[in-house]
């Protein structure tokens, strides 16, 4: 809570361009909470009518599926941008930050639109999309900030662009900067991008024939052998090879020689699979230490992953206009898709906050919470029966917990200690109450709102 | 510093009878004046021990345990002295009074030994708003002796009726008139929309 009432004072001040006063906090709020509880799209606000829903997002009654899309895609741009950037994590003082940099792409299914196309990775085809860039901390694995654009922009460009609000905040520390291999098509553009001073740039190398014969070149005496972990508790072990070498890249009229740390993995069938990293700024650190490095980059994933299956980020409106009179060139505008995509990585990072903070000794010895997914959260936690009264002074959540008691016991006296006030309930302290234990039931399926799950409802 | 088995410090001059009674006098008028008691209330006996304890008390000052001592020993002196008038004398609440005269001896002593910092911890707590307000909803016309006997039952707890009132004030639950739980209720419901509720 005390995370929605900080985006609702910022919002409040950046847009409230959106008329009366209030307006700017419920869309906030209602698209934070509906990335939070897990509401697929912007147009299942038509049937919900759930009470504490409502308070959530500021107001007496949820908002209509038009009032929310009107407002989203009202939002003046100048206020979402500066939005984002008064919500950006703060970045922790150290003197080396490793960020990761990656592409999402948002699948456009529009025959009527001739919107510019691009790769998508994940369906492995050339269509109609619009892309996010974040801005990853590694160490602490927030997403740090956002840019939308079309299907065509590419990775090393936005990447510089992001980079550039980076180093601001990081004050002269050390960046290290950790990239997919579609920074990796342009040359030119990536050797202007790791061409910083104070900056390490690592590369996944894309895989072509090419570099794989230039590869198995490599002396045998230049490998060195390693064992890693199999793949399960038990499992033999996976054999890898490391080896450095260095390749020569075309910039441009200019010709560089990049660091490259090549990994052959052995297959246990069928052929070995190589993967090959370049390294820009850094010719010290040890290979595989390097390869390690770059792996931490799957949090980055996997958070995008988090995004877009339980935060719903691939609803996101368009950012091509609907209205326009010419579908063949419709343009681009980046307040909706970009409020959006930032409030559901908010809520990503409020969520892994939210575990990682949760002590573990309350916890079951089988269940761990620390960096769980939503969706596990929600069905242990967050659906959780409840009944709310409001007085004048306080609003009194009266849960029902089915599982996790001592947990709940710790986070509601947490909560209470310093209450949280809801501005928007006339400073109302939150108080959070516990009703009698019950006897243990089963988990159930997901359903943030599924009125089955709540016995109890909202006594109003 | 001794010498020859004396204080170096001189000895106040011993005061006589008539001395005796103008110094006390003195002291339990501004005492009354400053605690908003009235004298006249309280027998002569009663007046010399509150004048001792007192006098006591303003030299026990440094150490508040030993204070506390001292308002133990006038809770249980057998000169009906109310707990307003010992919780005046040592400086506390009448609460305070009241909750150390209910201590054996050895609680005292022990509480004396390991004082607790800070406040004593709330016997009803900000937790058990919920239910107290689903009782309220569910009991519009509970008094306060069953809603009393409902925490003890499910909470736990056996409170009295001030400390019953401070906790539904707190938390805007309602307000107690006598023995009923009074006032506008403040419970949210279908027929009273959020602006009544704030204006």
């Amino acid at each position: 809570m005390p995370e929605a009432v900080r985006l609702a004072r910022i919002a409040e001040n950046c847009l409230g361009a959106l008329g009366e006063s209030g307006k700017a906090t419920r869309l906030v709020l209602s698209l934070f909470f509906k990335a939070i509880l897990g509401i697929p799209r912007i147009f299942h606000f038509e049937t919900l009518d759930d009470v504490g829903f409502a308070i959530l997002t500021g107001g007496k009654k949820v908002l209509s599926r038009n009032m929310l899309g009107g407002l989203v895609r009202a939002a003046p741009v100048r206020g979402v941008l500066r939005f984002v950037h008064e919500t950006e994590p703060k970045i922790r003082k150290a003197a080396r930050h490793w960020i990761s940099i990656d592409e999402h792409a948002i699948a456009r299914f529009t025959r009527k639109f001739g919107i510019r196309k691009g790769f998508h990775t994940i369906r492995n085809k050339h269509m109609k999309i619009e892309k996010l860039f974040c801005s990853f901390d590694v160490g602490t694995r927030r997403l740090l900030s956002i840019v939308v654009t079309r299907g065509h922009h590419r990775l090393a460009p936005l990447s510089e662009k992001l980079l550039a609000r980076f180093r601001k905040r990081v004050r002269g520390a050390e960046v290290r900067v950790i990239l997919d291999a579609g920074a990796a098509e342009n040359h030119e553009a990536l050797v202007n991008l790791a061409s910083k001073p104070n900056q390490v740039t690592v590369v996944r190398t894309p895989r072509r024939p090419a570099y794989r014969e230039a590869w198995k070149r490599i002396p045998k005496d230049a490998w060195a052998d390693l064992e890693e972990a199999g793949p399960y508790v038990g499992a033999s072990p996976k054999k890898i090879s490391v080896a450095e070498t260095r390749m020569t890249i075309s910039a441009g009229r200019r010709r560089a020689t990049v660091r490259t740390i090549v990994v052959r993995e052995r297959a246990r069938r069928g052929k070995d699979r190589w993967h090959a990293l370049w390294v820009f700024g850094d010719d010290t650190t040890m290979p595989y230490d390097l390869v390690r490095e770059f792996r931490e980059r799957q949090h980055h994933e996997q958070t995008y992953r988090i995004m877009l299956h339980d935060a719903y980020v691939d609803t996101a409106p368009s950012g091509y206009n609907k209205e326009s009179t010419n579908p063949r060139r419709p343009g681009f505008r980046q307040n909706a898709l970009t409020l959006y995509a930032w409030i559901a990585a908010l809520a990503t990072n409020a969520l892994d906050a939210f575990t990682t903070a949760l002590p573990a000794h309350l916890l079951p010895r089988r269940l761990k919470l620390a960096h769980a997914h939503p969706r596990t959260l929600r069905r242990w936690l967050l659906t959780t029966p409840a009944e709310i009264y409001q007085t004048t002074q306080t609003l009194i959540v009266l849960l029902a917990p089915r599982h996790l008691r001592p947990l709940w016991e710790h986070l509601a006296a947490r909560a209470n200690t310093r209450p949280a006030r809801i501005p928007w309930m006339d400073d109302r302290r939150l108080i959070i109450s516990l009703a009698g234990p019950r006897p243990h039931v089963a988990p159930r399926g997901e359903g943030a709102l599924d009125p089955t799950l709540r016995p109890g409802g909202v006594r109003c | 510093m001794r010498a020859n088995g004396t204080d170096s410090k001189p000895r106040p001059a011993q005061r006589t009878s008539d001395e005796r009674e103008a110094r006390r006098e003195e002291v339990l008028e501004v005492w009354a004046v400053e605690n908003s008691l009235r004298l006249d209330r309280l027998d002569v006996g009663q007046q010399w021990v509150v004048f001792a304890a007192i006098e006591l008390v303003s030299f026990l000052s440094a150490v508040p345990a030993l204070a506390r001592v001292v308002g133990y020993f006038l809770s249980h002196c057998g000169l009906d002295l109310g707990t307003q008038v010992v919780a005046a004398v040592v400086g506390v609440s009448d609460r305070a009074i009241r909750q150390a005269k209910a201590l054996t001896p050895k609680e005292m002593l022990h509480s004396v030994r390991h004082p607790i910092g800070g406040h004593r911890k709330a016997k009803l707590k900000a937790e058990h708003a919920g239910v107290v307000a689903k009782y309220l909803v569910e009991h519009p016309r509970a008094r306060v002796n069953d809603m009393l006997d409902f925490i003890q039952a499910e909470i736990g707890p056996q409170l009295d009726r001030l400390t019953l009132r401070r906790y539904l004030k707190r938390y805007g639950l309602g307000c107690l008139r006598g023995m009923e739980i009074d006032g506008p209720s403040p419970l949210f419901s279908a027929e009273r929309s959020t602006e009544e509720l704030s204006s």
